[in-house]
């Protein structure tokens, strides 16, 4: 690297400073461990959630119930109380962390408040058989704050707990035929969670949201597709649906160029193309072998004029 | 190495460095642009996820491809044997000589599952046709099978800098004292222990030392070293950690010590095992702060988690929720001190060393949206300078002669 520098400094590409400060990195006298501690911050919080959760778990007999309620909520409030105080507020654009623990606080604030939920629940039952609402109350929570506080990681969390909100509520009350209706939801939640990052970034609302969005809803959304293409009834109709969906995201990747899409596409359709061709046909090993062999032959080709066409590694 | 990736490598990497530079905002765009531009490589290579859709489906193609064959002709050992003998040097022609050496194809996935397939189908075509020959043959052949898969997996790491190929070939190794024992009947898992400790602690100090020229050597050979290196590490990691358990020991390999022997009850295997797994990560932890090595310090954060997390296996200081509660807060504190001690230092920074985000983090040719796939860990870009950068000024704005950065 030190050679490309020189030369990029010779050639002025690069300026003095620049390559003064790049040589300085590249030669390790200025070494970064931002992404490390980050990671055992983060490693730190999940492991300390956990045991409290345990903790609860073991000794709420002892301790009493409120002392242990109320400590947990003091602890969730301290974390929300440290991000208010320490972040500038609602921005609609991407907004700074004040400091690189500030995402976490907030991450744990979010998760003893899950804990403070659960544990309500488990002791005192307050909605009963209703209690998945508390997912969707905790899910709006992590919504608002993910918004409010800019946070990525607390967006997924509010994405995932809402998800699991509509899978808990239907299988806990759909009695006949619920994995359609749990693929219905499926659908409806992966389109959902994509339409909202879509209109976001058509009104200018935290554009940078839009990945986590995609990504989740695009994947949720095919997988449910697939899981529908073995139906006997609709299968024609879940994988048009899936070939659709599948275009439009590879449509996104080769426009956006965010390939990950393509390969949410690819392996999706092919997957849900594969289990429909087998349920639907009969075939002897040799039709079986050859519909993989000439399936992979024609995918590998087109990935090469994709790549030649868009020029992917650029 | 093979000439064509030693001397194109470097100018691949300027290029995938310059994105780095221009996400961090340490370059504009056109800077950026203009490195790209004339550190244009001549290696043809793809995107992270077409790499995988392509590896994917030729693998797909080549196994097919193999199948037919076998079952038009409803072939059985020897045929399937001839077959693989056949496919074998096909699949490593195709790969050397059109694909890599032809069209100058790098990291490409089709290349490369190729290559990988050859040595497959090679050490299979040795394996199977033993099963004929009798239960001593067959141990036998299938040891060979294990050999040529550890050469194999030894060559593609050495020819072409394949990481996952040194991967392979470490675990093959770590695997053939096991496999020798079982091949020869002599059922002494302690001594196969001993071997995998020695071949382990070989391995990763023959790696660590030819990594201290790392400036010399090409990229492909540096991961291939990183990746044994970090292997032979965790291997030793997991084994002690894990025997202190006797959960692979005893229940997957049946290890039953015989009479005479050493017991699970001998004090001393549980010190050494608690001593190895705290000794570890800070022996690993400490080199990677006097040498600066981010790959030593990624294993002392993993491996020294895992050691707080398991600490109960050796030290019953209470019960596990305590434990872990008491862990989580150490391991959140510790790196919130750290944070907080590296940013109170002249310059945001204690030495060398700072908090602050210099470069986005390389993950070994994953790309910046490679890492935008995983959410929510995955930096967010910065906003590059507009007038390209501008030293001084204070704060992490500049470097060199100006002072501060």
């Amino acid at each position: 690297m030190q050679e490309a520098l020189n030369d990029l400094e010779g050639t002025g590409i690069l300026n003095r400073e620049q390559a003064a400060l790049l040589r300085r990195i590249y030669g390790r006298e200025l070494f970064s461990v931002h992404w490390e501690l980050r990671l055992l911050l983060y490693a730190g919080i999940l492991i300390l959630t956990t045991g409290l959760g345990l903790l609860v778990a073991k000794h709420f007999a002892s301790i009493g119930h409120v002392t242990l309620l109320a400590a947990i909520a003091l602890g969730s409030t301290a974390c929300f109380a440290y991000c208010l105080r320490r972040g500038g507020g609602f921005s609609p654009e991407t907004a700074p962390t004040p400091d690189a623990a500030y995402d976490y606080v907030l991450l744990l604030g979010c998760l003893l408040f899950g804990t403070f939920q659960g544990y309500l629940e488990l002791r005192y039952q307050l909605l009963a058989q209703h209690w998945s609402w508390w997912l969707l109350g905790s899910g709006l929570l992590y919504l608002f704050c993910a918004h409010y506080f800019d946070n990525r990681l607390v967006l997924s969390l509010a994405l995932s707990t809402l998800g699991a909100w509509l899978g808990v509520k239907t299988s806990l009350f759909t009695e006949r035929g619920w994995d359609a209706a749990l693929r219905g939801n499926a659908i409806f939640f992966g389109a959902t969670v994509v339409a909202a990052g879509t209109a976001q970034v058509r009104l200018g609302w935290k554009r940078h949201f839009l990945s986590v969005h995609l990504h989740l809803g695009v994947n949720v959304l095919l997988a449910a597709l697939v899981a529908g293409t073995d139906s006997r009834t609709k299968g024609l109709l879940y994988l048009a649906a899936l070939l659709l969906v599948g275009a439009g995201s590879a449509f996104y990747a080769q426009r956006a160029r965010r390939f990950a899409f393509l390969l949410y596409a690819l392996l999706y359709a092919y997957l849900g193309f594969t289990i429909f061709v087998f349920e639907h046909v009969r075939w002897e090993a040799e039709g079986i072998i050859l519909y993989f062999l000439t399936t992979a032959a024609a995918l590998v080709s087109a990935l090469v004029a994709f790549h030649r066409r868009f020029r992917s590694a650029e | 190495m093979i000439a064509l990736y030693s001397t194109g490598e470097d100018r691949v990497q300027v290029v995938e460095e310059s994105r780095r530079w221009e996400e961090s905002g340490l370059v504009s765009p056109a800077q950026a642009a203009a490195v790209r531009e004339r550190y244009r490589p001549e290696l043809v290579r793809v995107n992270l996820f077409i790499r995988i859709l392509l590896a994917i489906f030729t693998t797909v193609g080549v196994v097919a491809l193999v199948a037919l064959p076998a079952v038009i002709l409803n072939v059985e050992e020897f045929g399937i044997t001839v077959l693989f003998l056949l496919f074998a040097p096909l699949c490593a022609w195709v790969a050397d000589r059109q694909l890599i050496h032809g069209r100058r194809l790098y990291r490409c996935g089709a290349e490369e599952v190729l290559l990988f397939l050859a040595v497959g189908f090679l050490a299979l075509a040795v394996g199977i046709p033993a099963h004929e020959w009798g239960r001593s043959a067959e141990r036998l052949g299938w040891l060979a099978a294990h050999g040529i898969a550890l050469a194999g997996a030894t060559v593609l790491a050495l020819r072409y800098g394949y990481a996952l190929a040194a991967l392979g070939a470490v675990g093959a190794l770590a695997a053939l004292p096991f496999h020798l024992l079982d091949a020869l009947r002599w059922h002494q898992p302690g001594v196969a222990r001993i071997a995998l400790f020695l071949l382990l602690g070989a391995a990763g100090i023959w790696a660590h030392r030819r990594l201290a020229r790392r400036e010399n050597l090409p990229r492909g050979y540096v991961w291939c070293l990183e990746t044994v290196r970090l292997a032979a590490l965790a291997g030793i990691y997991l084994d002690i950690n894990l025997f202190a358990h006797r959960l692979v020991w005893k229940d997957w390999l049946g290890w039953t010590p015989a009479a005479g022997t050493v017991s699970w009850s001998d004090p001393w295997f549980d010190l050494c095992c608690a001593a190895l797994t705290a000794l570890l990560p800070a022996t690993a932890l400490a080199l990677g702060i006097v040498r600066r090595d981010r790959a030593l310090l990624w294993y002392a954060v993993f491996a020294g988690t895992a050691s707080i997390l398991t600490l109960k296996y050796f030290l019953h200081l209470g019960y596990l929720a305590e434990e872990v509660t008491a862990a989580g807060l150490a391991l959140a504190g510790l790196a919130f001190g750290l944070l907080r001690w590296l940013r109170t230092g002249a310059d945001r920074r204690r030495g060398a060393f700072t908090a602050e985000p210099l470069l986005e983090p390389r993950l070994y040719g994953l790309d910046a949206e490679a890492l935008a796939a995983m959410q929510p860990l995955a930096p967010t870009p910065k906003t590059p300078a507009t007038e390209g950068f501008r030293p001084g000024g204070g704060g992490f704005g500049g470097g060199g002669a100006s002072g501060g950065y």
